[in-house]
């Protein structure tokens, strides 16, 4: 799986970095890659994660464990767009829904792999 | 090495000297808890992980709970509108509306951060994460007198100094527990963001983002100075020693998450909300009497808070700031959200329009200066009232309030004198 976790280093890799060059620049770069300081360098931590299992022993650690980050963050971000939602119906604000929409919620998929290789562990391992 | 780190250490030689001659050793299986840990106590992705996860846990406590504060804001809003035009007499209805549901309107708009805030607290504690936290935070935080439960803390108070303070619970050690929360109320917490904001996009266009980083900074930089200080002429001793056993990783029950949650929020609502609803009443008398002079509270120059910011003034005088700035300084001690709009309300305009109004009242040099004292000088009323509760003592809570008064005063004078000495002013 370590062809798995290289693309996943470069995927989250790229997303951080066009979300963190958005933050710098003040506006978002596409879409759905928001211009967020913090948001890019969270995704650029994960990607960390993934590279160095690249080259550890225990490479289904860093993956399994980097894949919970992408969806905790994925999770997140999702209910973040409810709640702006939520809050743009309280307050009587027009939402558009594409505004809310990030790349992190698009990448959740991606984790699933990792995700199952984390759990078979669980499972397996004592605790 | 101090006398608890020697006797610590002297116990755990013991031990593994009895258990090397009774128990016969066998290779230890690998764990799942073994797995996680070569990852989040890793040298090089340990600590982004853990900040990785804390910037999680603010953005799940204030971005997914504002349209809770928000509903809440609302709900208040109608009954503060309700009880003015309902009630004939001027006063009560002032009194009922803008000093009881307006106070606990500001005291339950706090509600939602603070529980949310708990709420992902107990899940990364239910997980078995957070003694990991604090094991990889542990050498950097004892370099400034603190240990690594304390970071957890002084993290939190960028987002609100109340949740921050209770979260110090956590540190068993009740030396290194009362310097963390002496400490806390310097990291600047989100209500002062809309001064910074405001002030630094009025005087430094350009440079507006460099000027509010700068601010958080200087917090940081503080904090760690008083830290040091506190142990070193205060409290003396060390910080203690981070001894524990990590427990393994575990899948949190809704039932515990929420009871703990829930627990932490009730003490909040029992006594902060006690103390910030009597403040809020109180600064609805400062600026509405006396009655007649202030036309119900229209003219707050005429009104006790304005005598109030005229005391203040020559004091101030030195830093470029007047009574309009003492006044919103003085309504900033019952919630920093509130220092813009004082000004508003003063200068007779709505917030929006400040930004066009305050030039006439400040330079750039005073504009740093206010913004000094407003990231150091008092901690807002709620904070105060878990600030008391936390630390158990009136003498310890009037310690925080005069260090941080002094504080502020001194480097805001630095600073106001530096800006002016370059030509800002």
């Amino acid at each position: 799986m370590k062809w798995y976790s290289a693309i996943l280093f470069i995927v989250t890799l790229a997303t951080g970095l066009i979300e963190l060059w958005g933050g710098l620049k003040g506006e978002a770069v596409f879409q759905i890659f928001p211009s967020d300081v913090f948001g890019g360098l969270v995704l650029i931590v994960i990607s960390a994660i993934f590279l160095r299992g690249i080259t550890h022993n225990e490479h289904d650690a860093f993956l399994g464990f980097g894949s919970l980050m992408l969806a905790v963050f994925s999770v997140l971000y999702i209910l973040v767009f409810f709640a702006n939602g939520l809050d743009a119906w309280i307050v009587g604000d027009e939402w558009n829904p594409v505004d809310d929409l990030r790349v992190e919620i698009v990448l959740l998929p991606l984790a699933i792999p990792g995700l199952i290789t984390l759990n078979r562990a669980r499972k397996t391992l004592p605790p | 090495m101090d006398f608890v780190s020697e006797l610590a250490l002297a116990r755990y030689e013991k031990i593994g000297e009895i258990v090397g001659k009774c128990v016969e050793r066998v290779e230890k299986p690998k764990t799942f808890s073994d797995l996680i840990d070569t990852v989040v106590t890793d040298k090089y992705v340990g600590i982004p992980i853990f900040l990785a996860l804390m910037w999680a846990v603010f953005q799940f406590a204030y971005t997914v709970s504002a349209p809770f504060s928000d509903a809440i804001d609302v709900f208040f809003s109608f009954c503060s509108d309700w009880a003015k035009s309902s009630i004939a007499d001027p006063q009560l209805a002032s009194l009922i509306g803008d000093g009881i549901f307006g106070g606990w309107g500001f005291v339950l708009v706090f509600l939602p951060p603070i529980a949310f805030v708990f709420l992902a607290l107990a899940i990364l504690e239910d997980t078995g994460y957070l003694p990991r936290a604090a094991f990889v935070m542990d050498r950097a935080m004892t370099k400034v007198g603190l240990q690594g439960k304390s970071f957890i803390p002084m993290l939190l108070g960028f987002g609100c100094n109340v949740p921050a303070i209770m979260a110090t619970r956590t540190i068993e050690d009740e030396t290194d527990r009362k310097i963390t929360i002496m400490v806390n109320p310097l990291m600047s917490c989100s209500a002062r963001l809309p001064v910074y904001v405001l002030f630094a996009g009025v005087f430094f266009e350009k440079f507006a983002g460099a000027v509010i980083t700068s601010m958080y900074l200087l917090g940081i930089v503080l904090a760690a100075i008083m830290a040091t200080l506190f142990r070193k002429f205060i409290f003396g001793g060390k910080p203690s020693p981070l001894l524990m056993e990590l427990p393994p990783y575990a899948t949190p029950t809704p039932r515990s998450v929420f009871m703990s949650a829930w627990n932490r929020t009730l003490i909040f609502l029992k006594k902060a909300a006690t103390v910030l609803f009597i403040g809020a009443v109180i600064m609805w008398f400062l600026t509405t009497y006396p009655w007649d002079a202030t036309n119900g509270g229209e003219l707050i120059e005429n009104s006790y808070a304005s005598t109030i910011g005229h005391i203040i003034e020559p004091i101030i005088k030195p830093l470029g700031l007047d009574w309009t700035a003492g006044v919103a300084l003085v309504g900033g001690f019952l919630a920093k959200e509130i220092v813009v709009g004082t000004l508003g309300m003063i200068y007779g305009v709505g917030e929006e329009e400040v930004a066009n109004v305050i030039p006439e009242h400040f330079t750039p040099a005073s504009a740093l200066a206010l913004m000094v004292i407003t990231l150091i000088y008092l901690p807002c009323l709620a904070t105060l009232g878990i600030l008391r509760q936390e630390l158990g003592s009136w003498k310890w809570t009037a310690f925080v309030i005069v260090y941080e008064l002094v504080l502020a005063y001194v480097v805001a004078w630095i600073v106001y004198g530096i800006a002016a000495g370059l030509g800002v002013a």
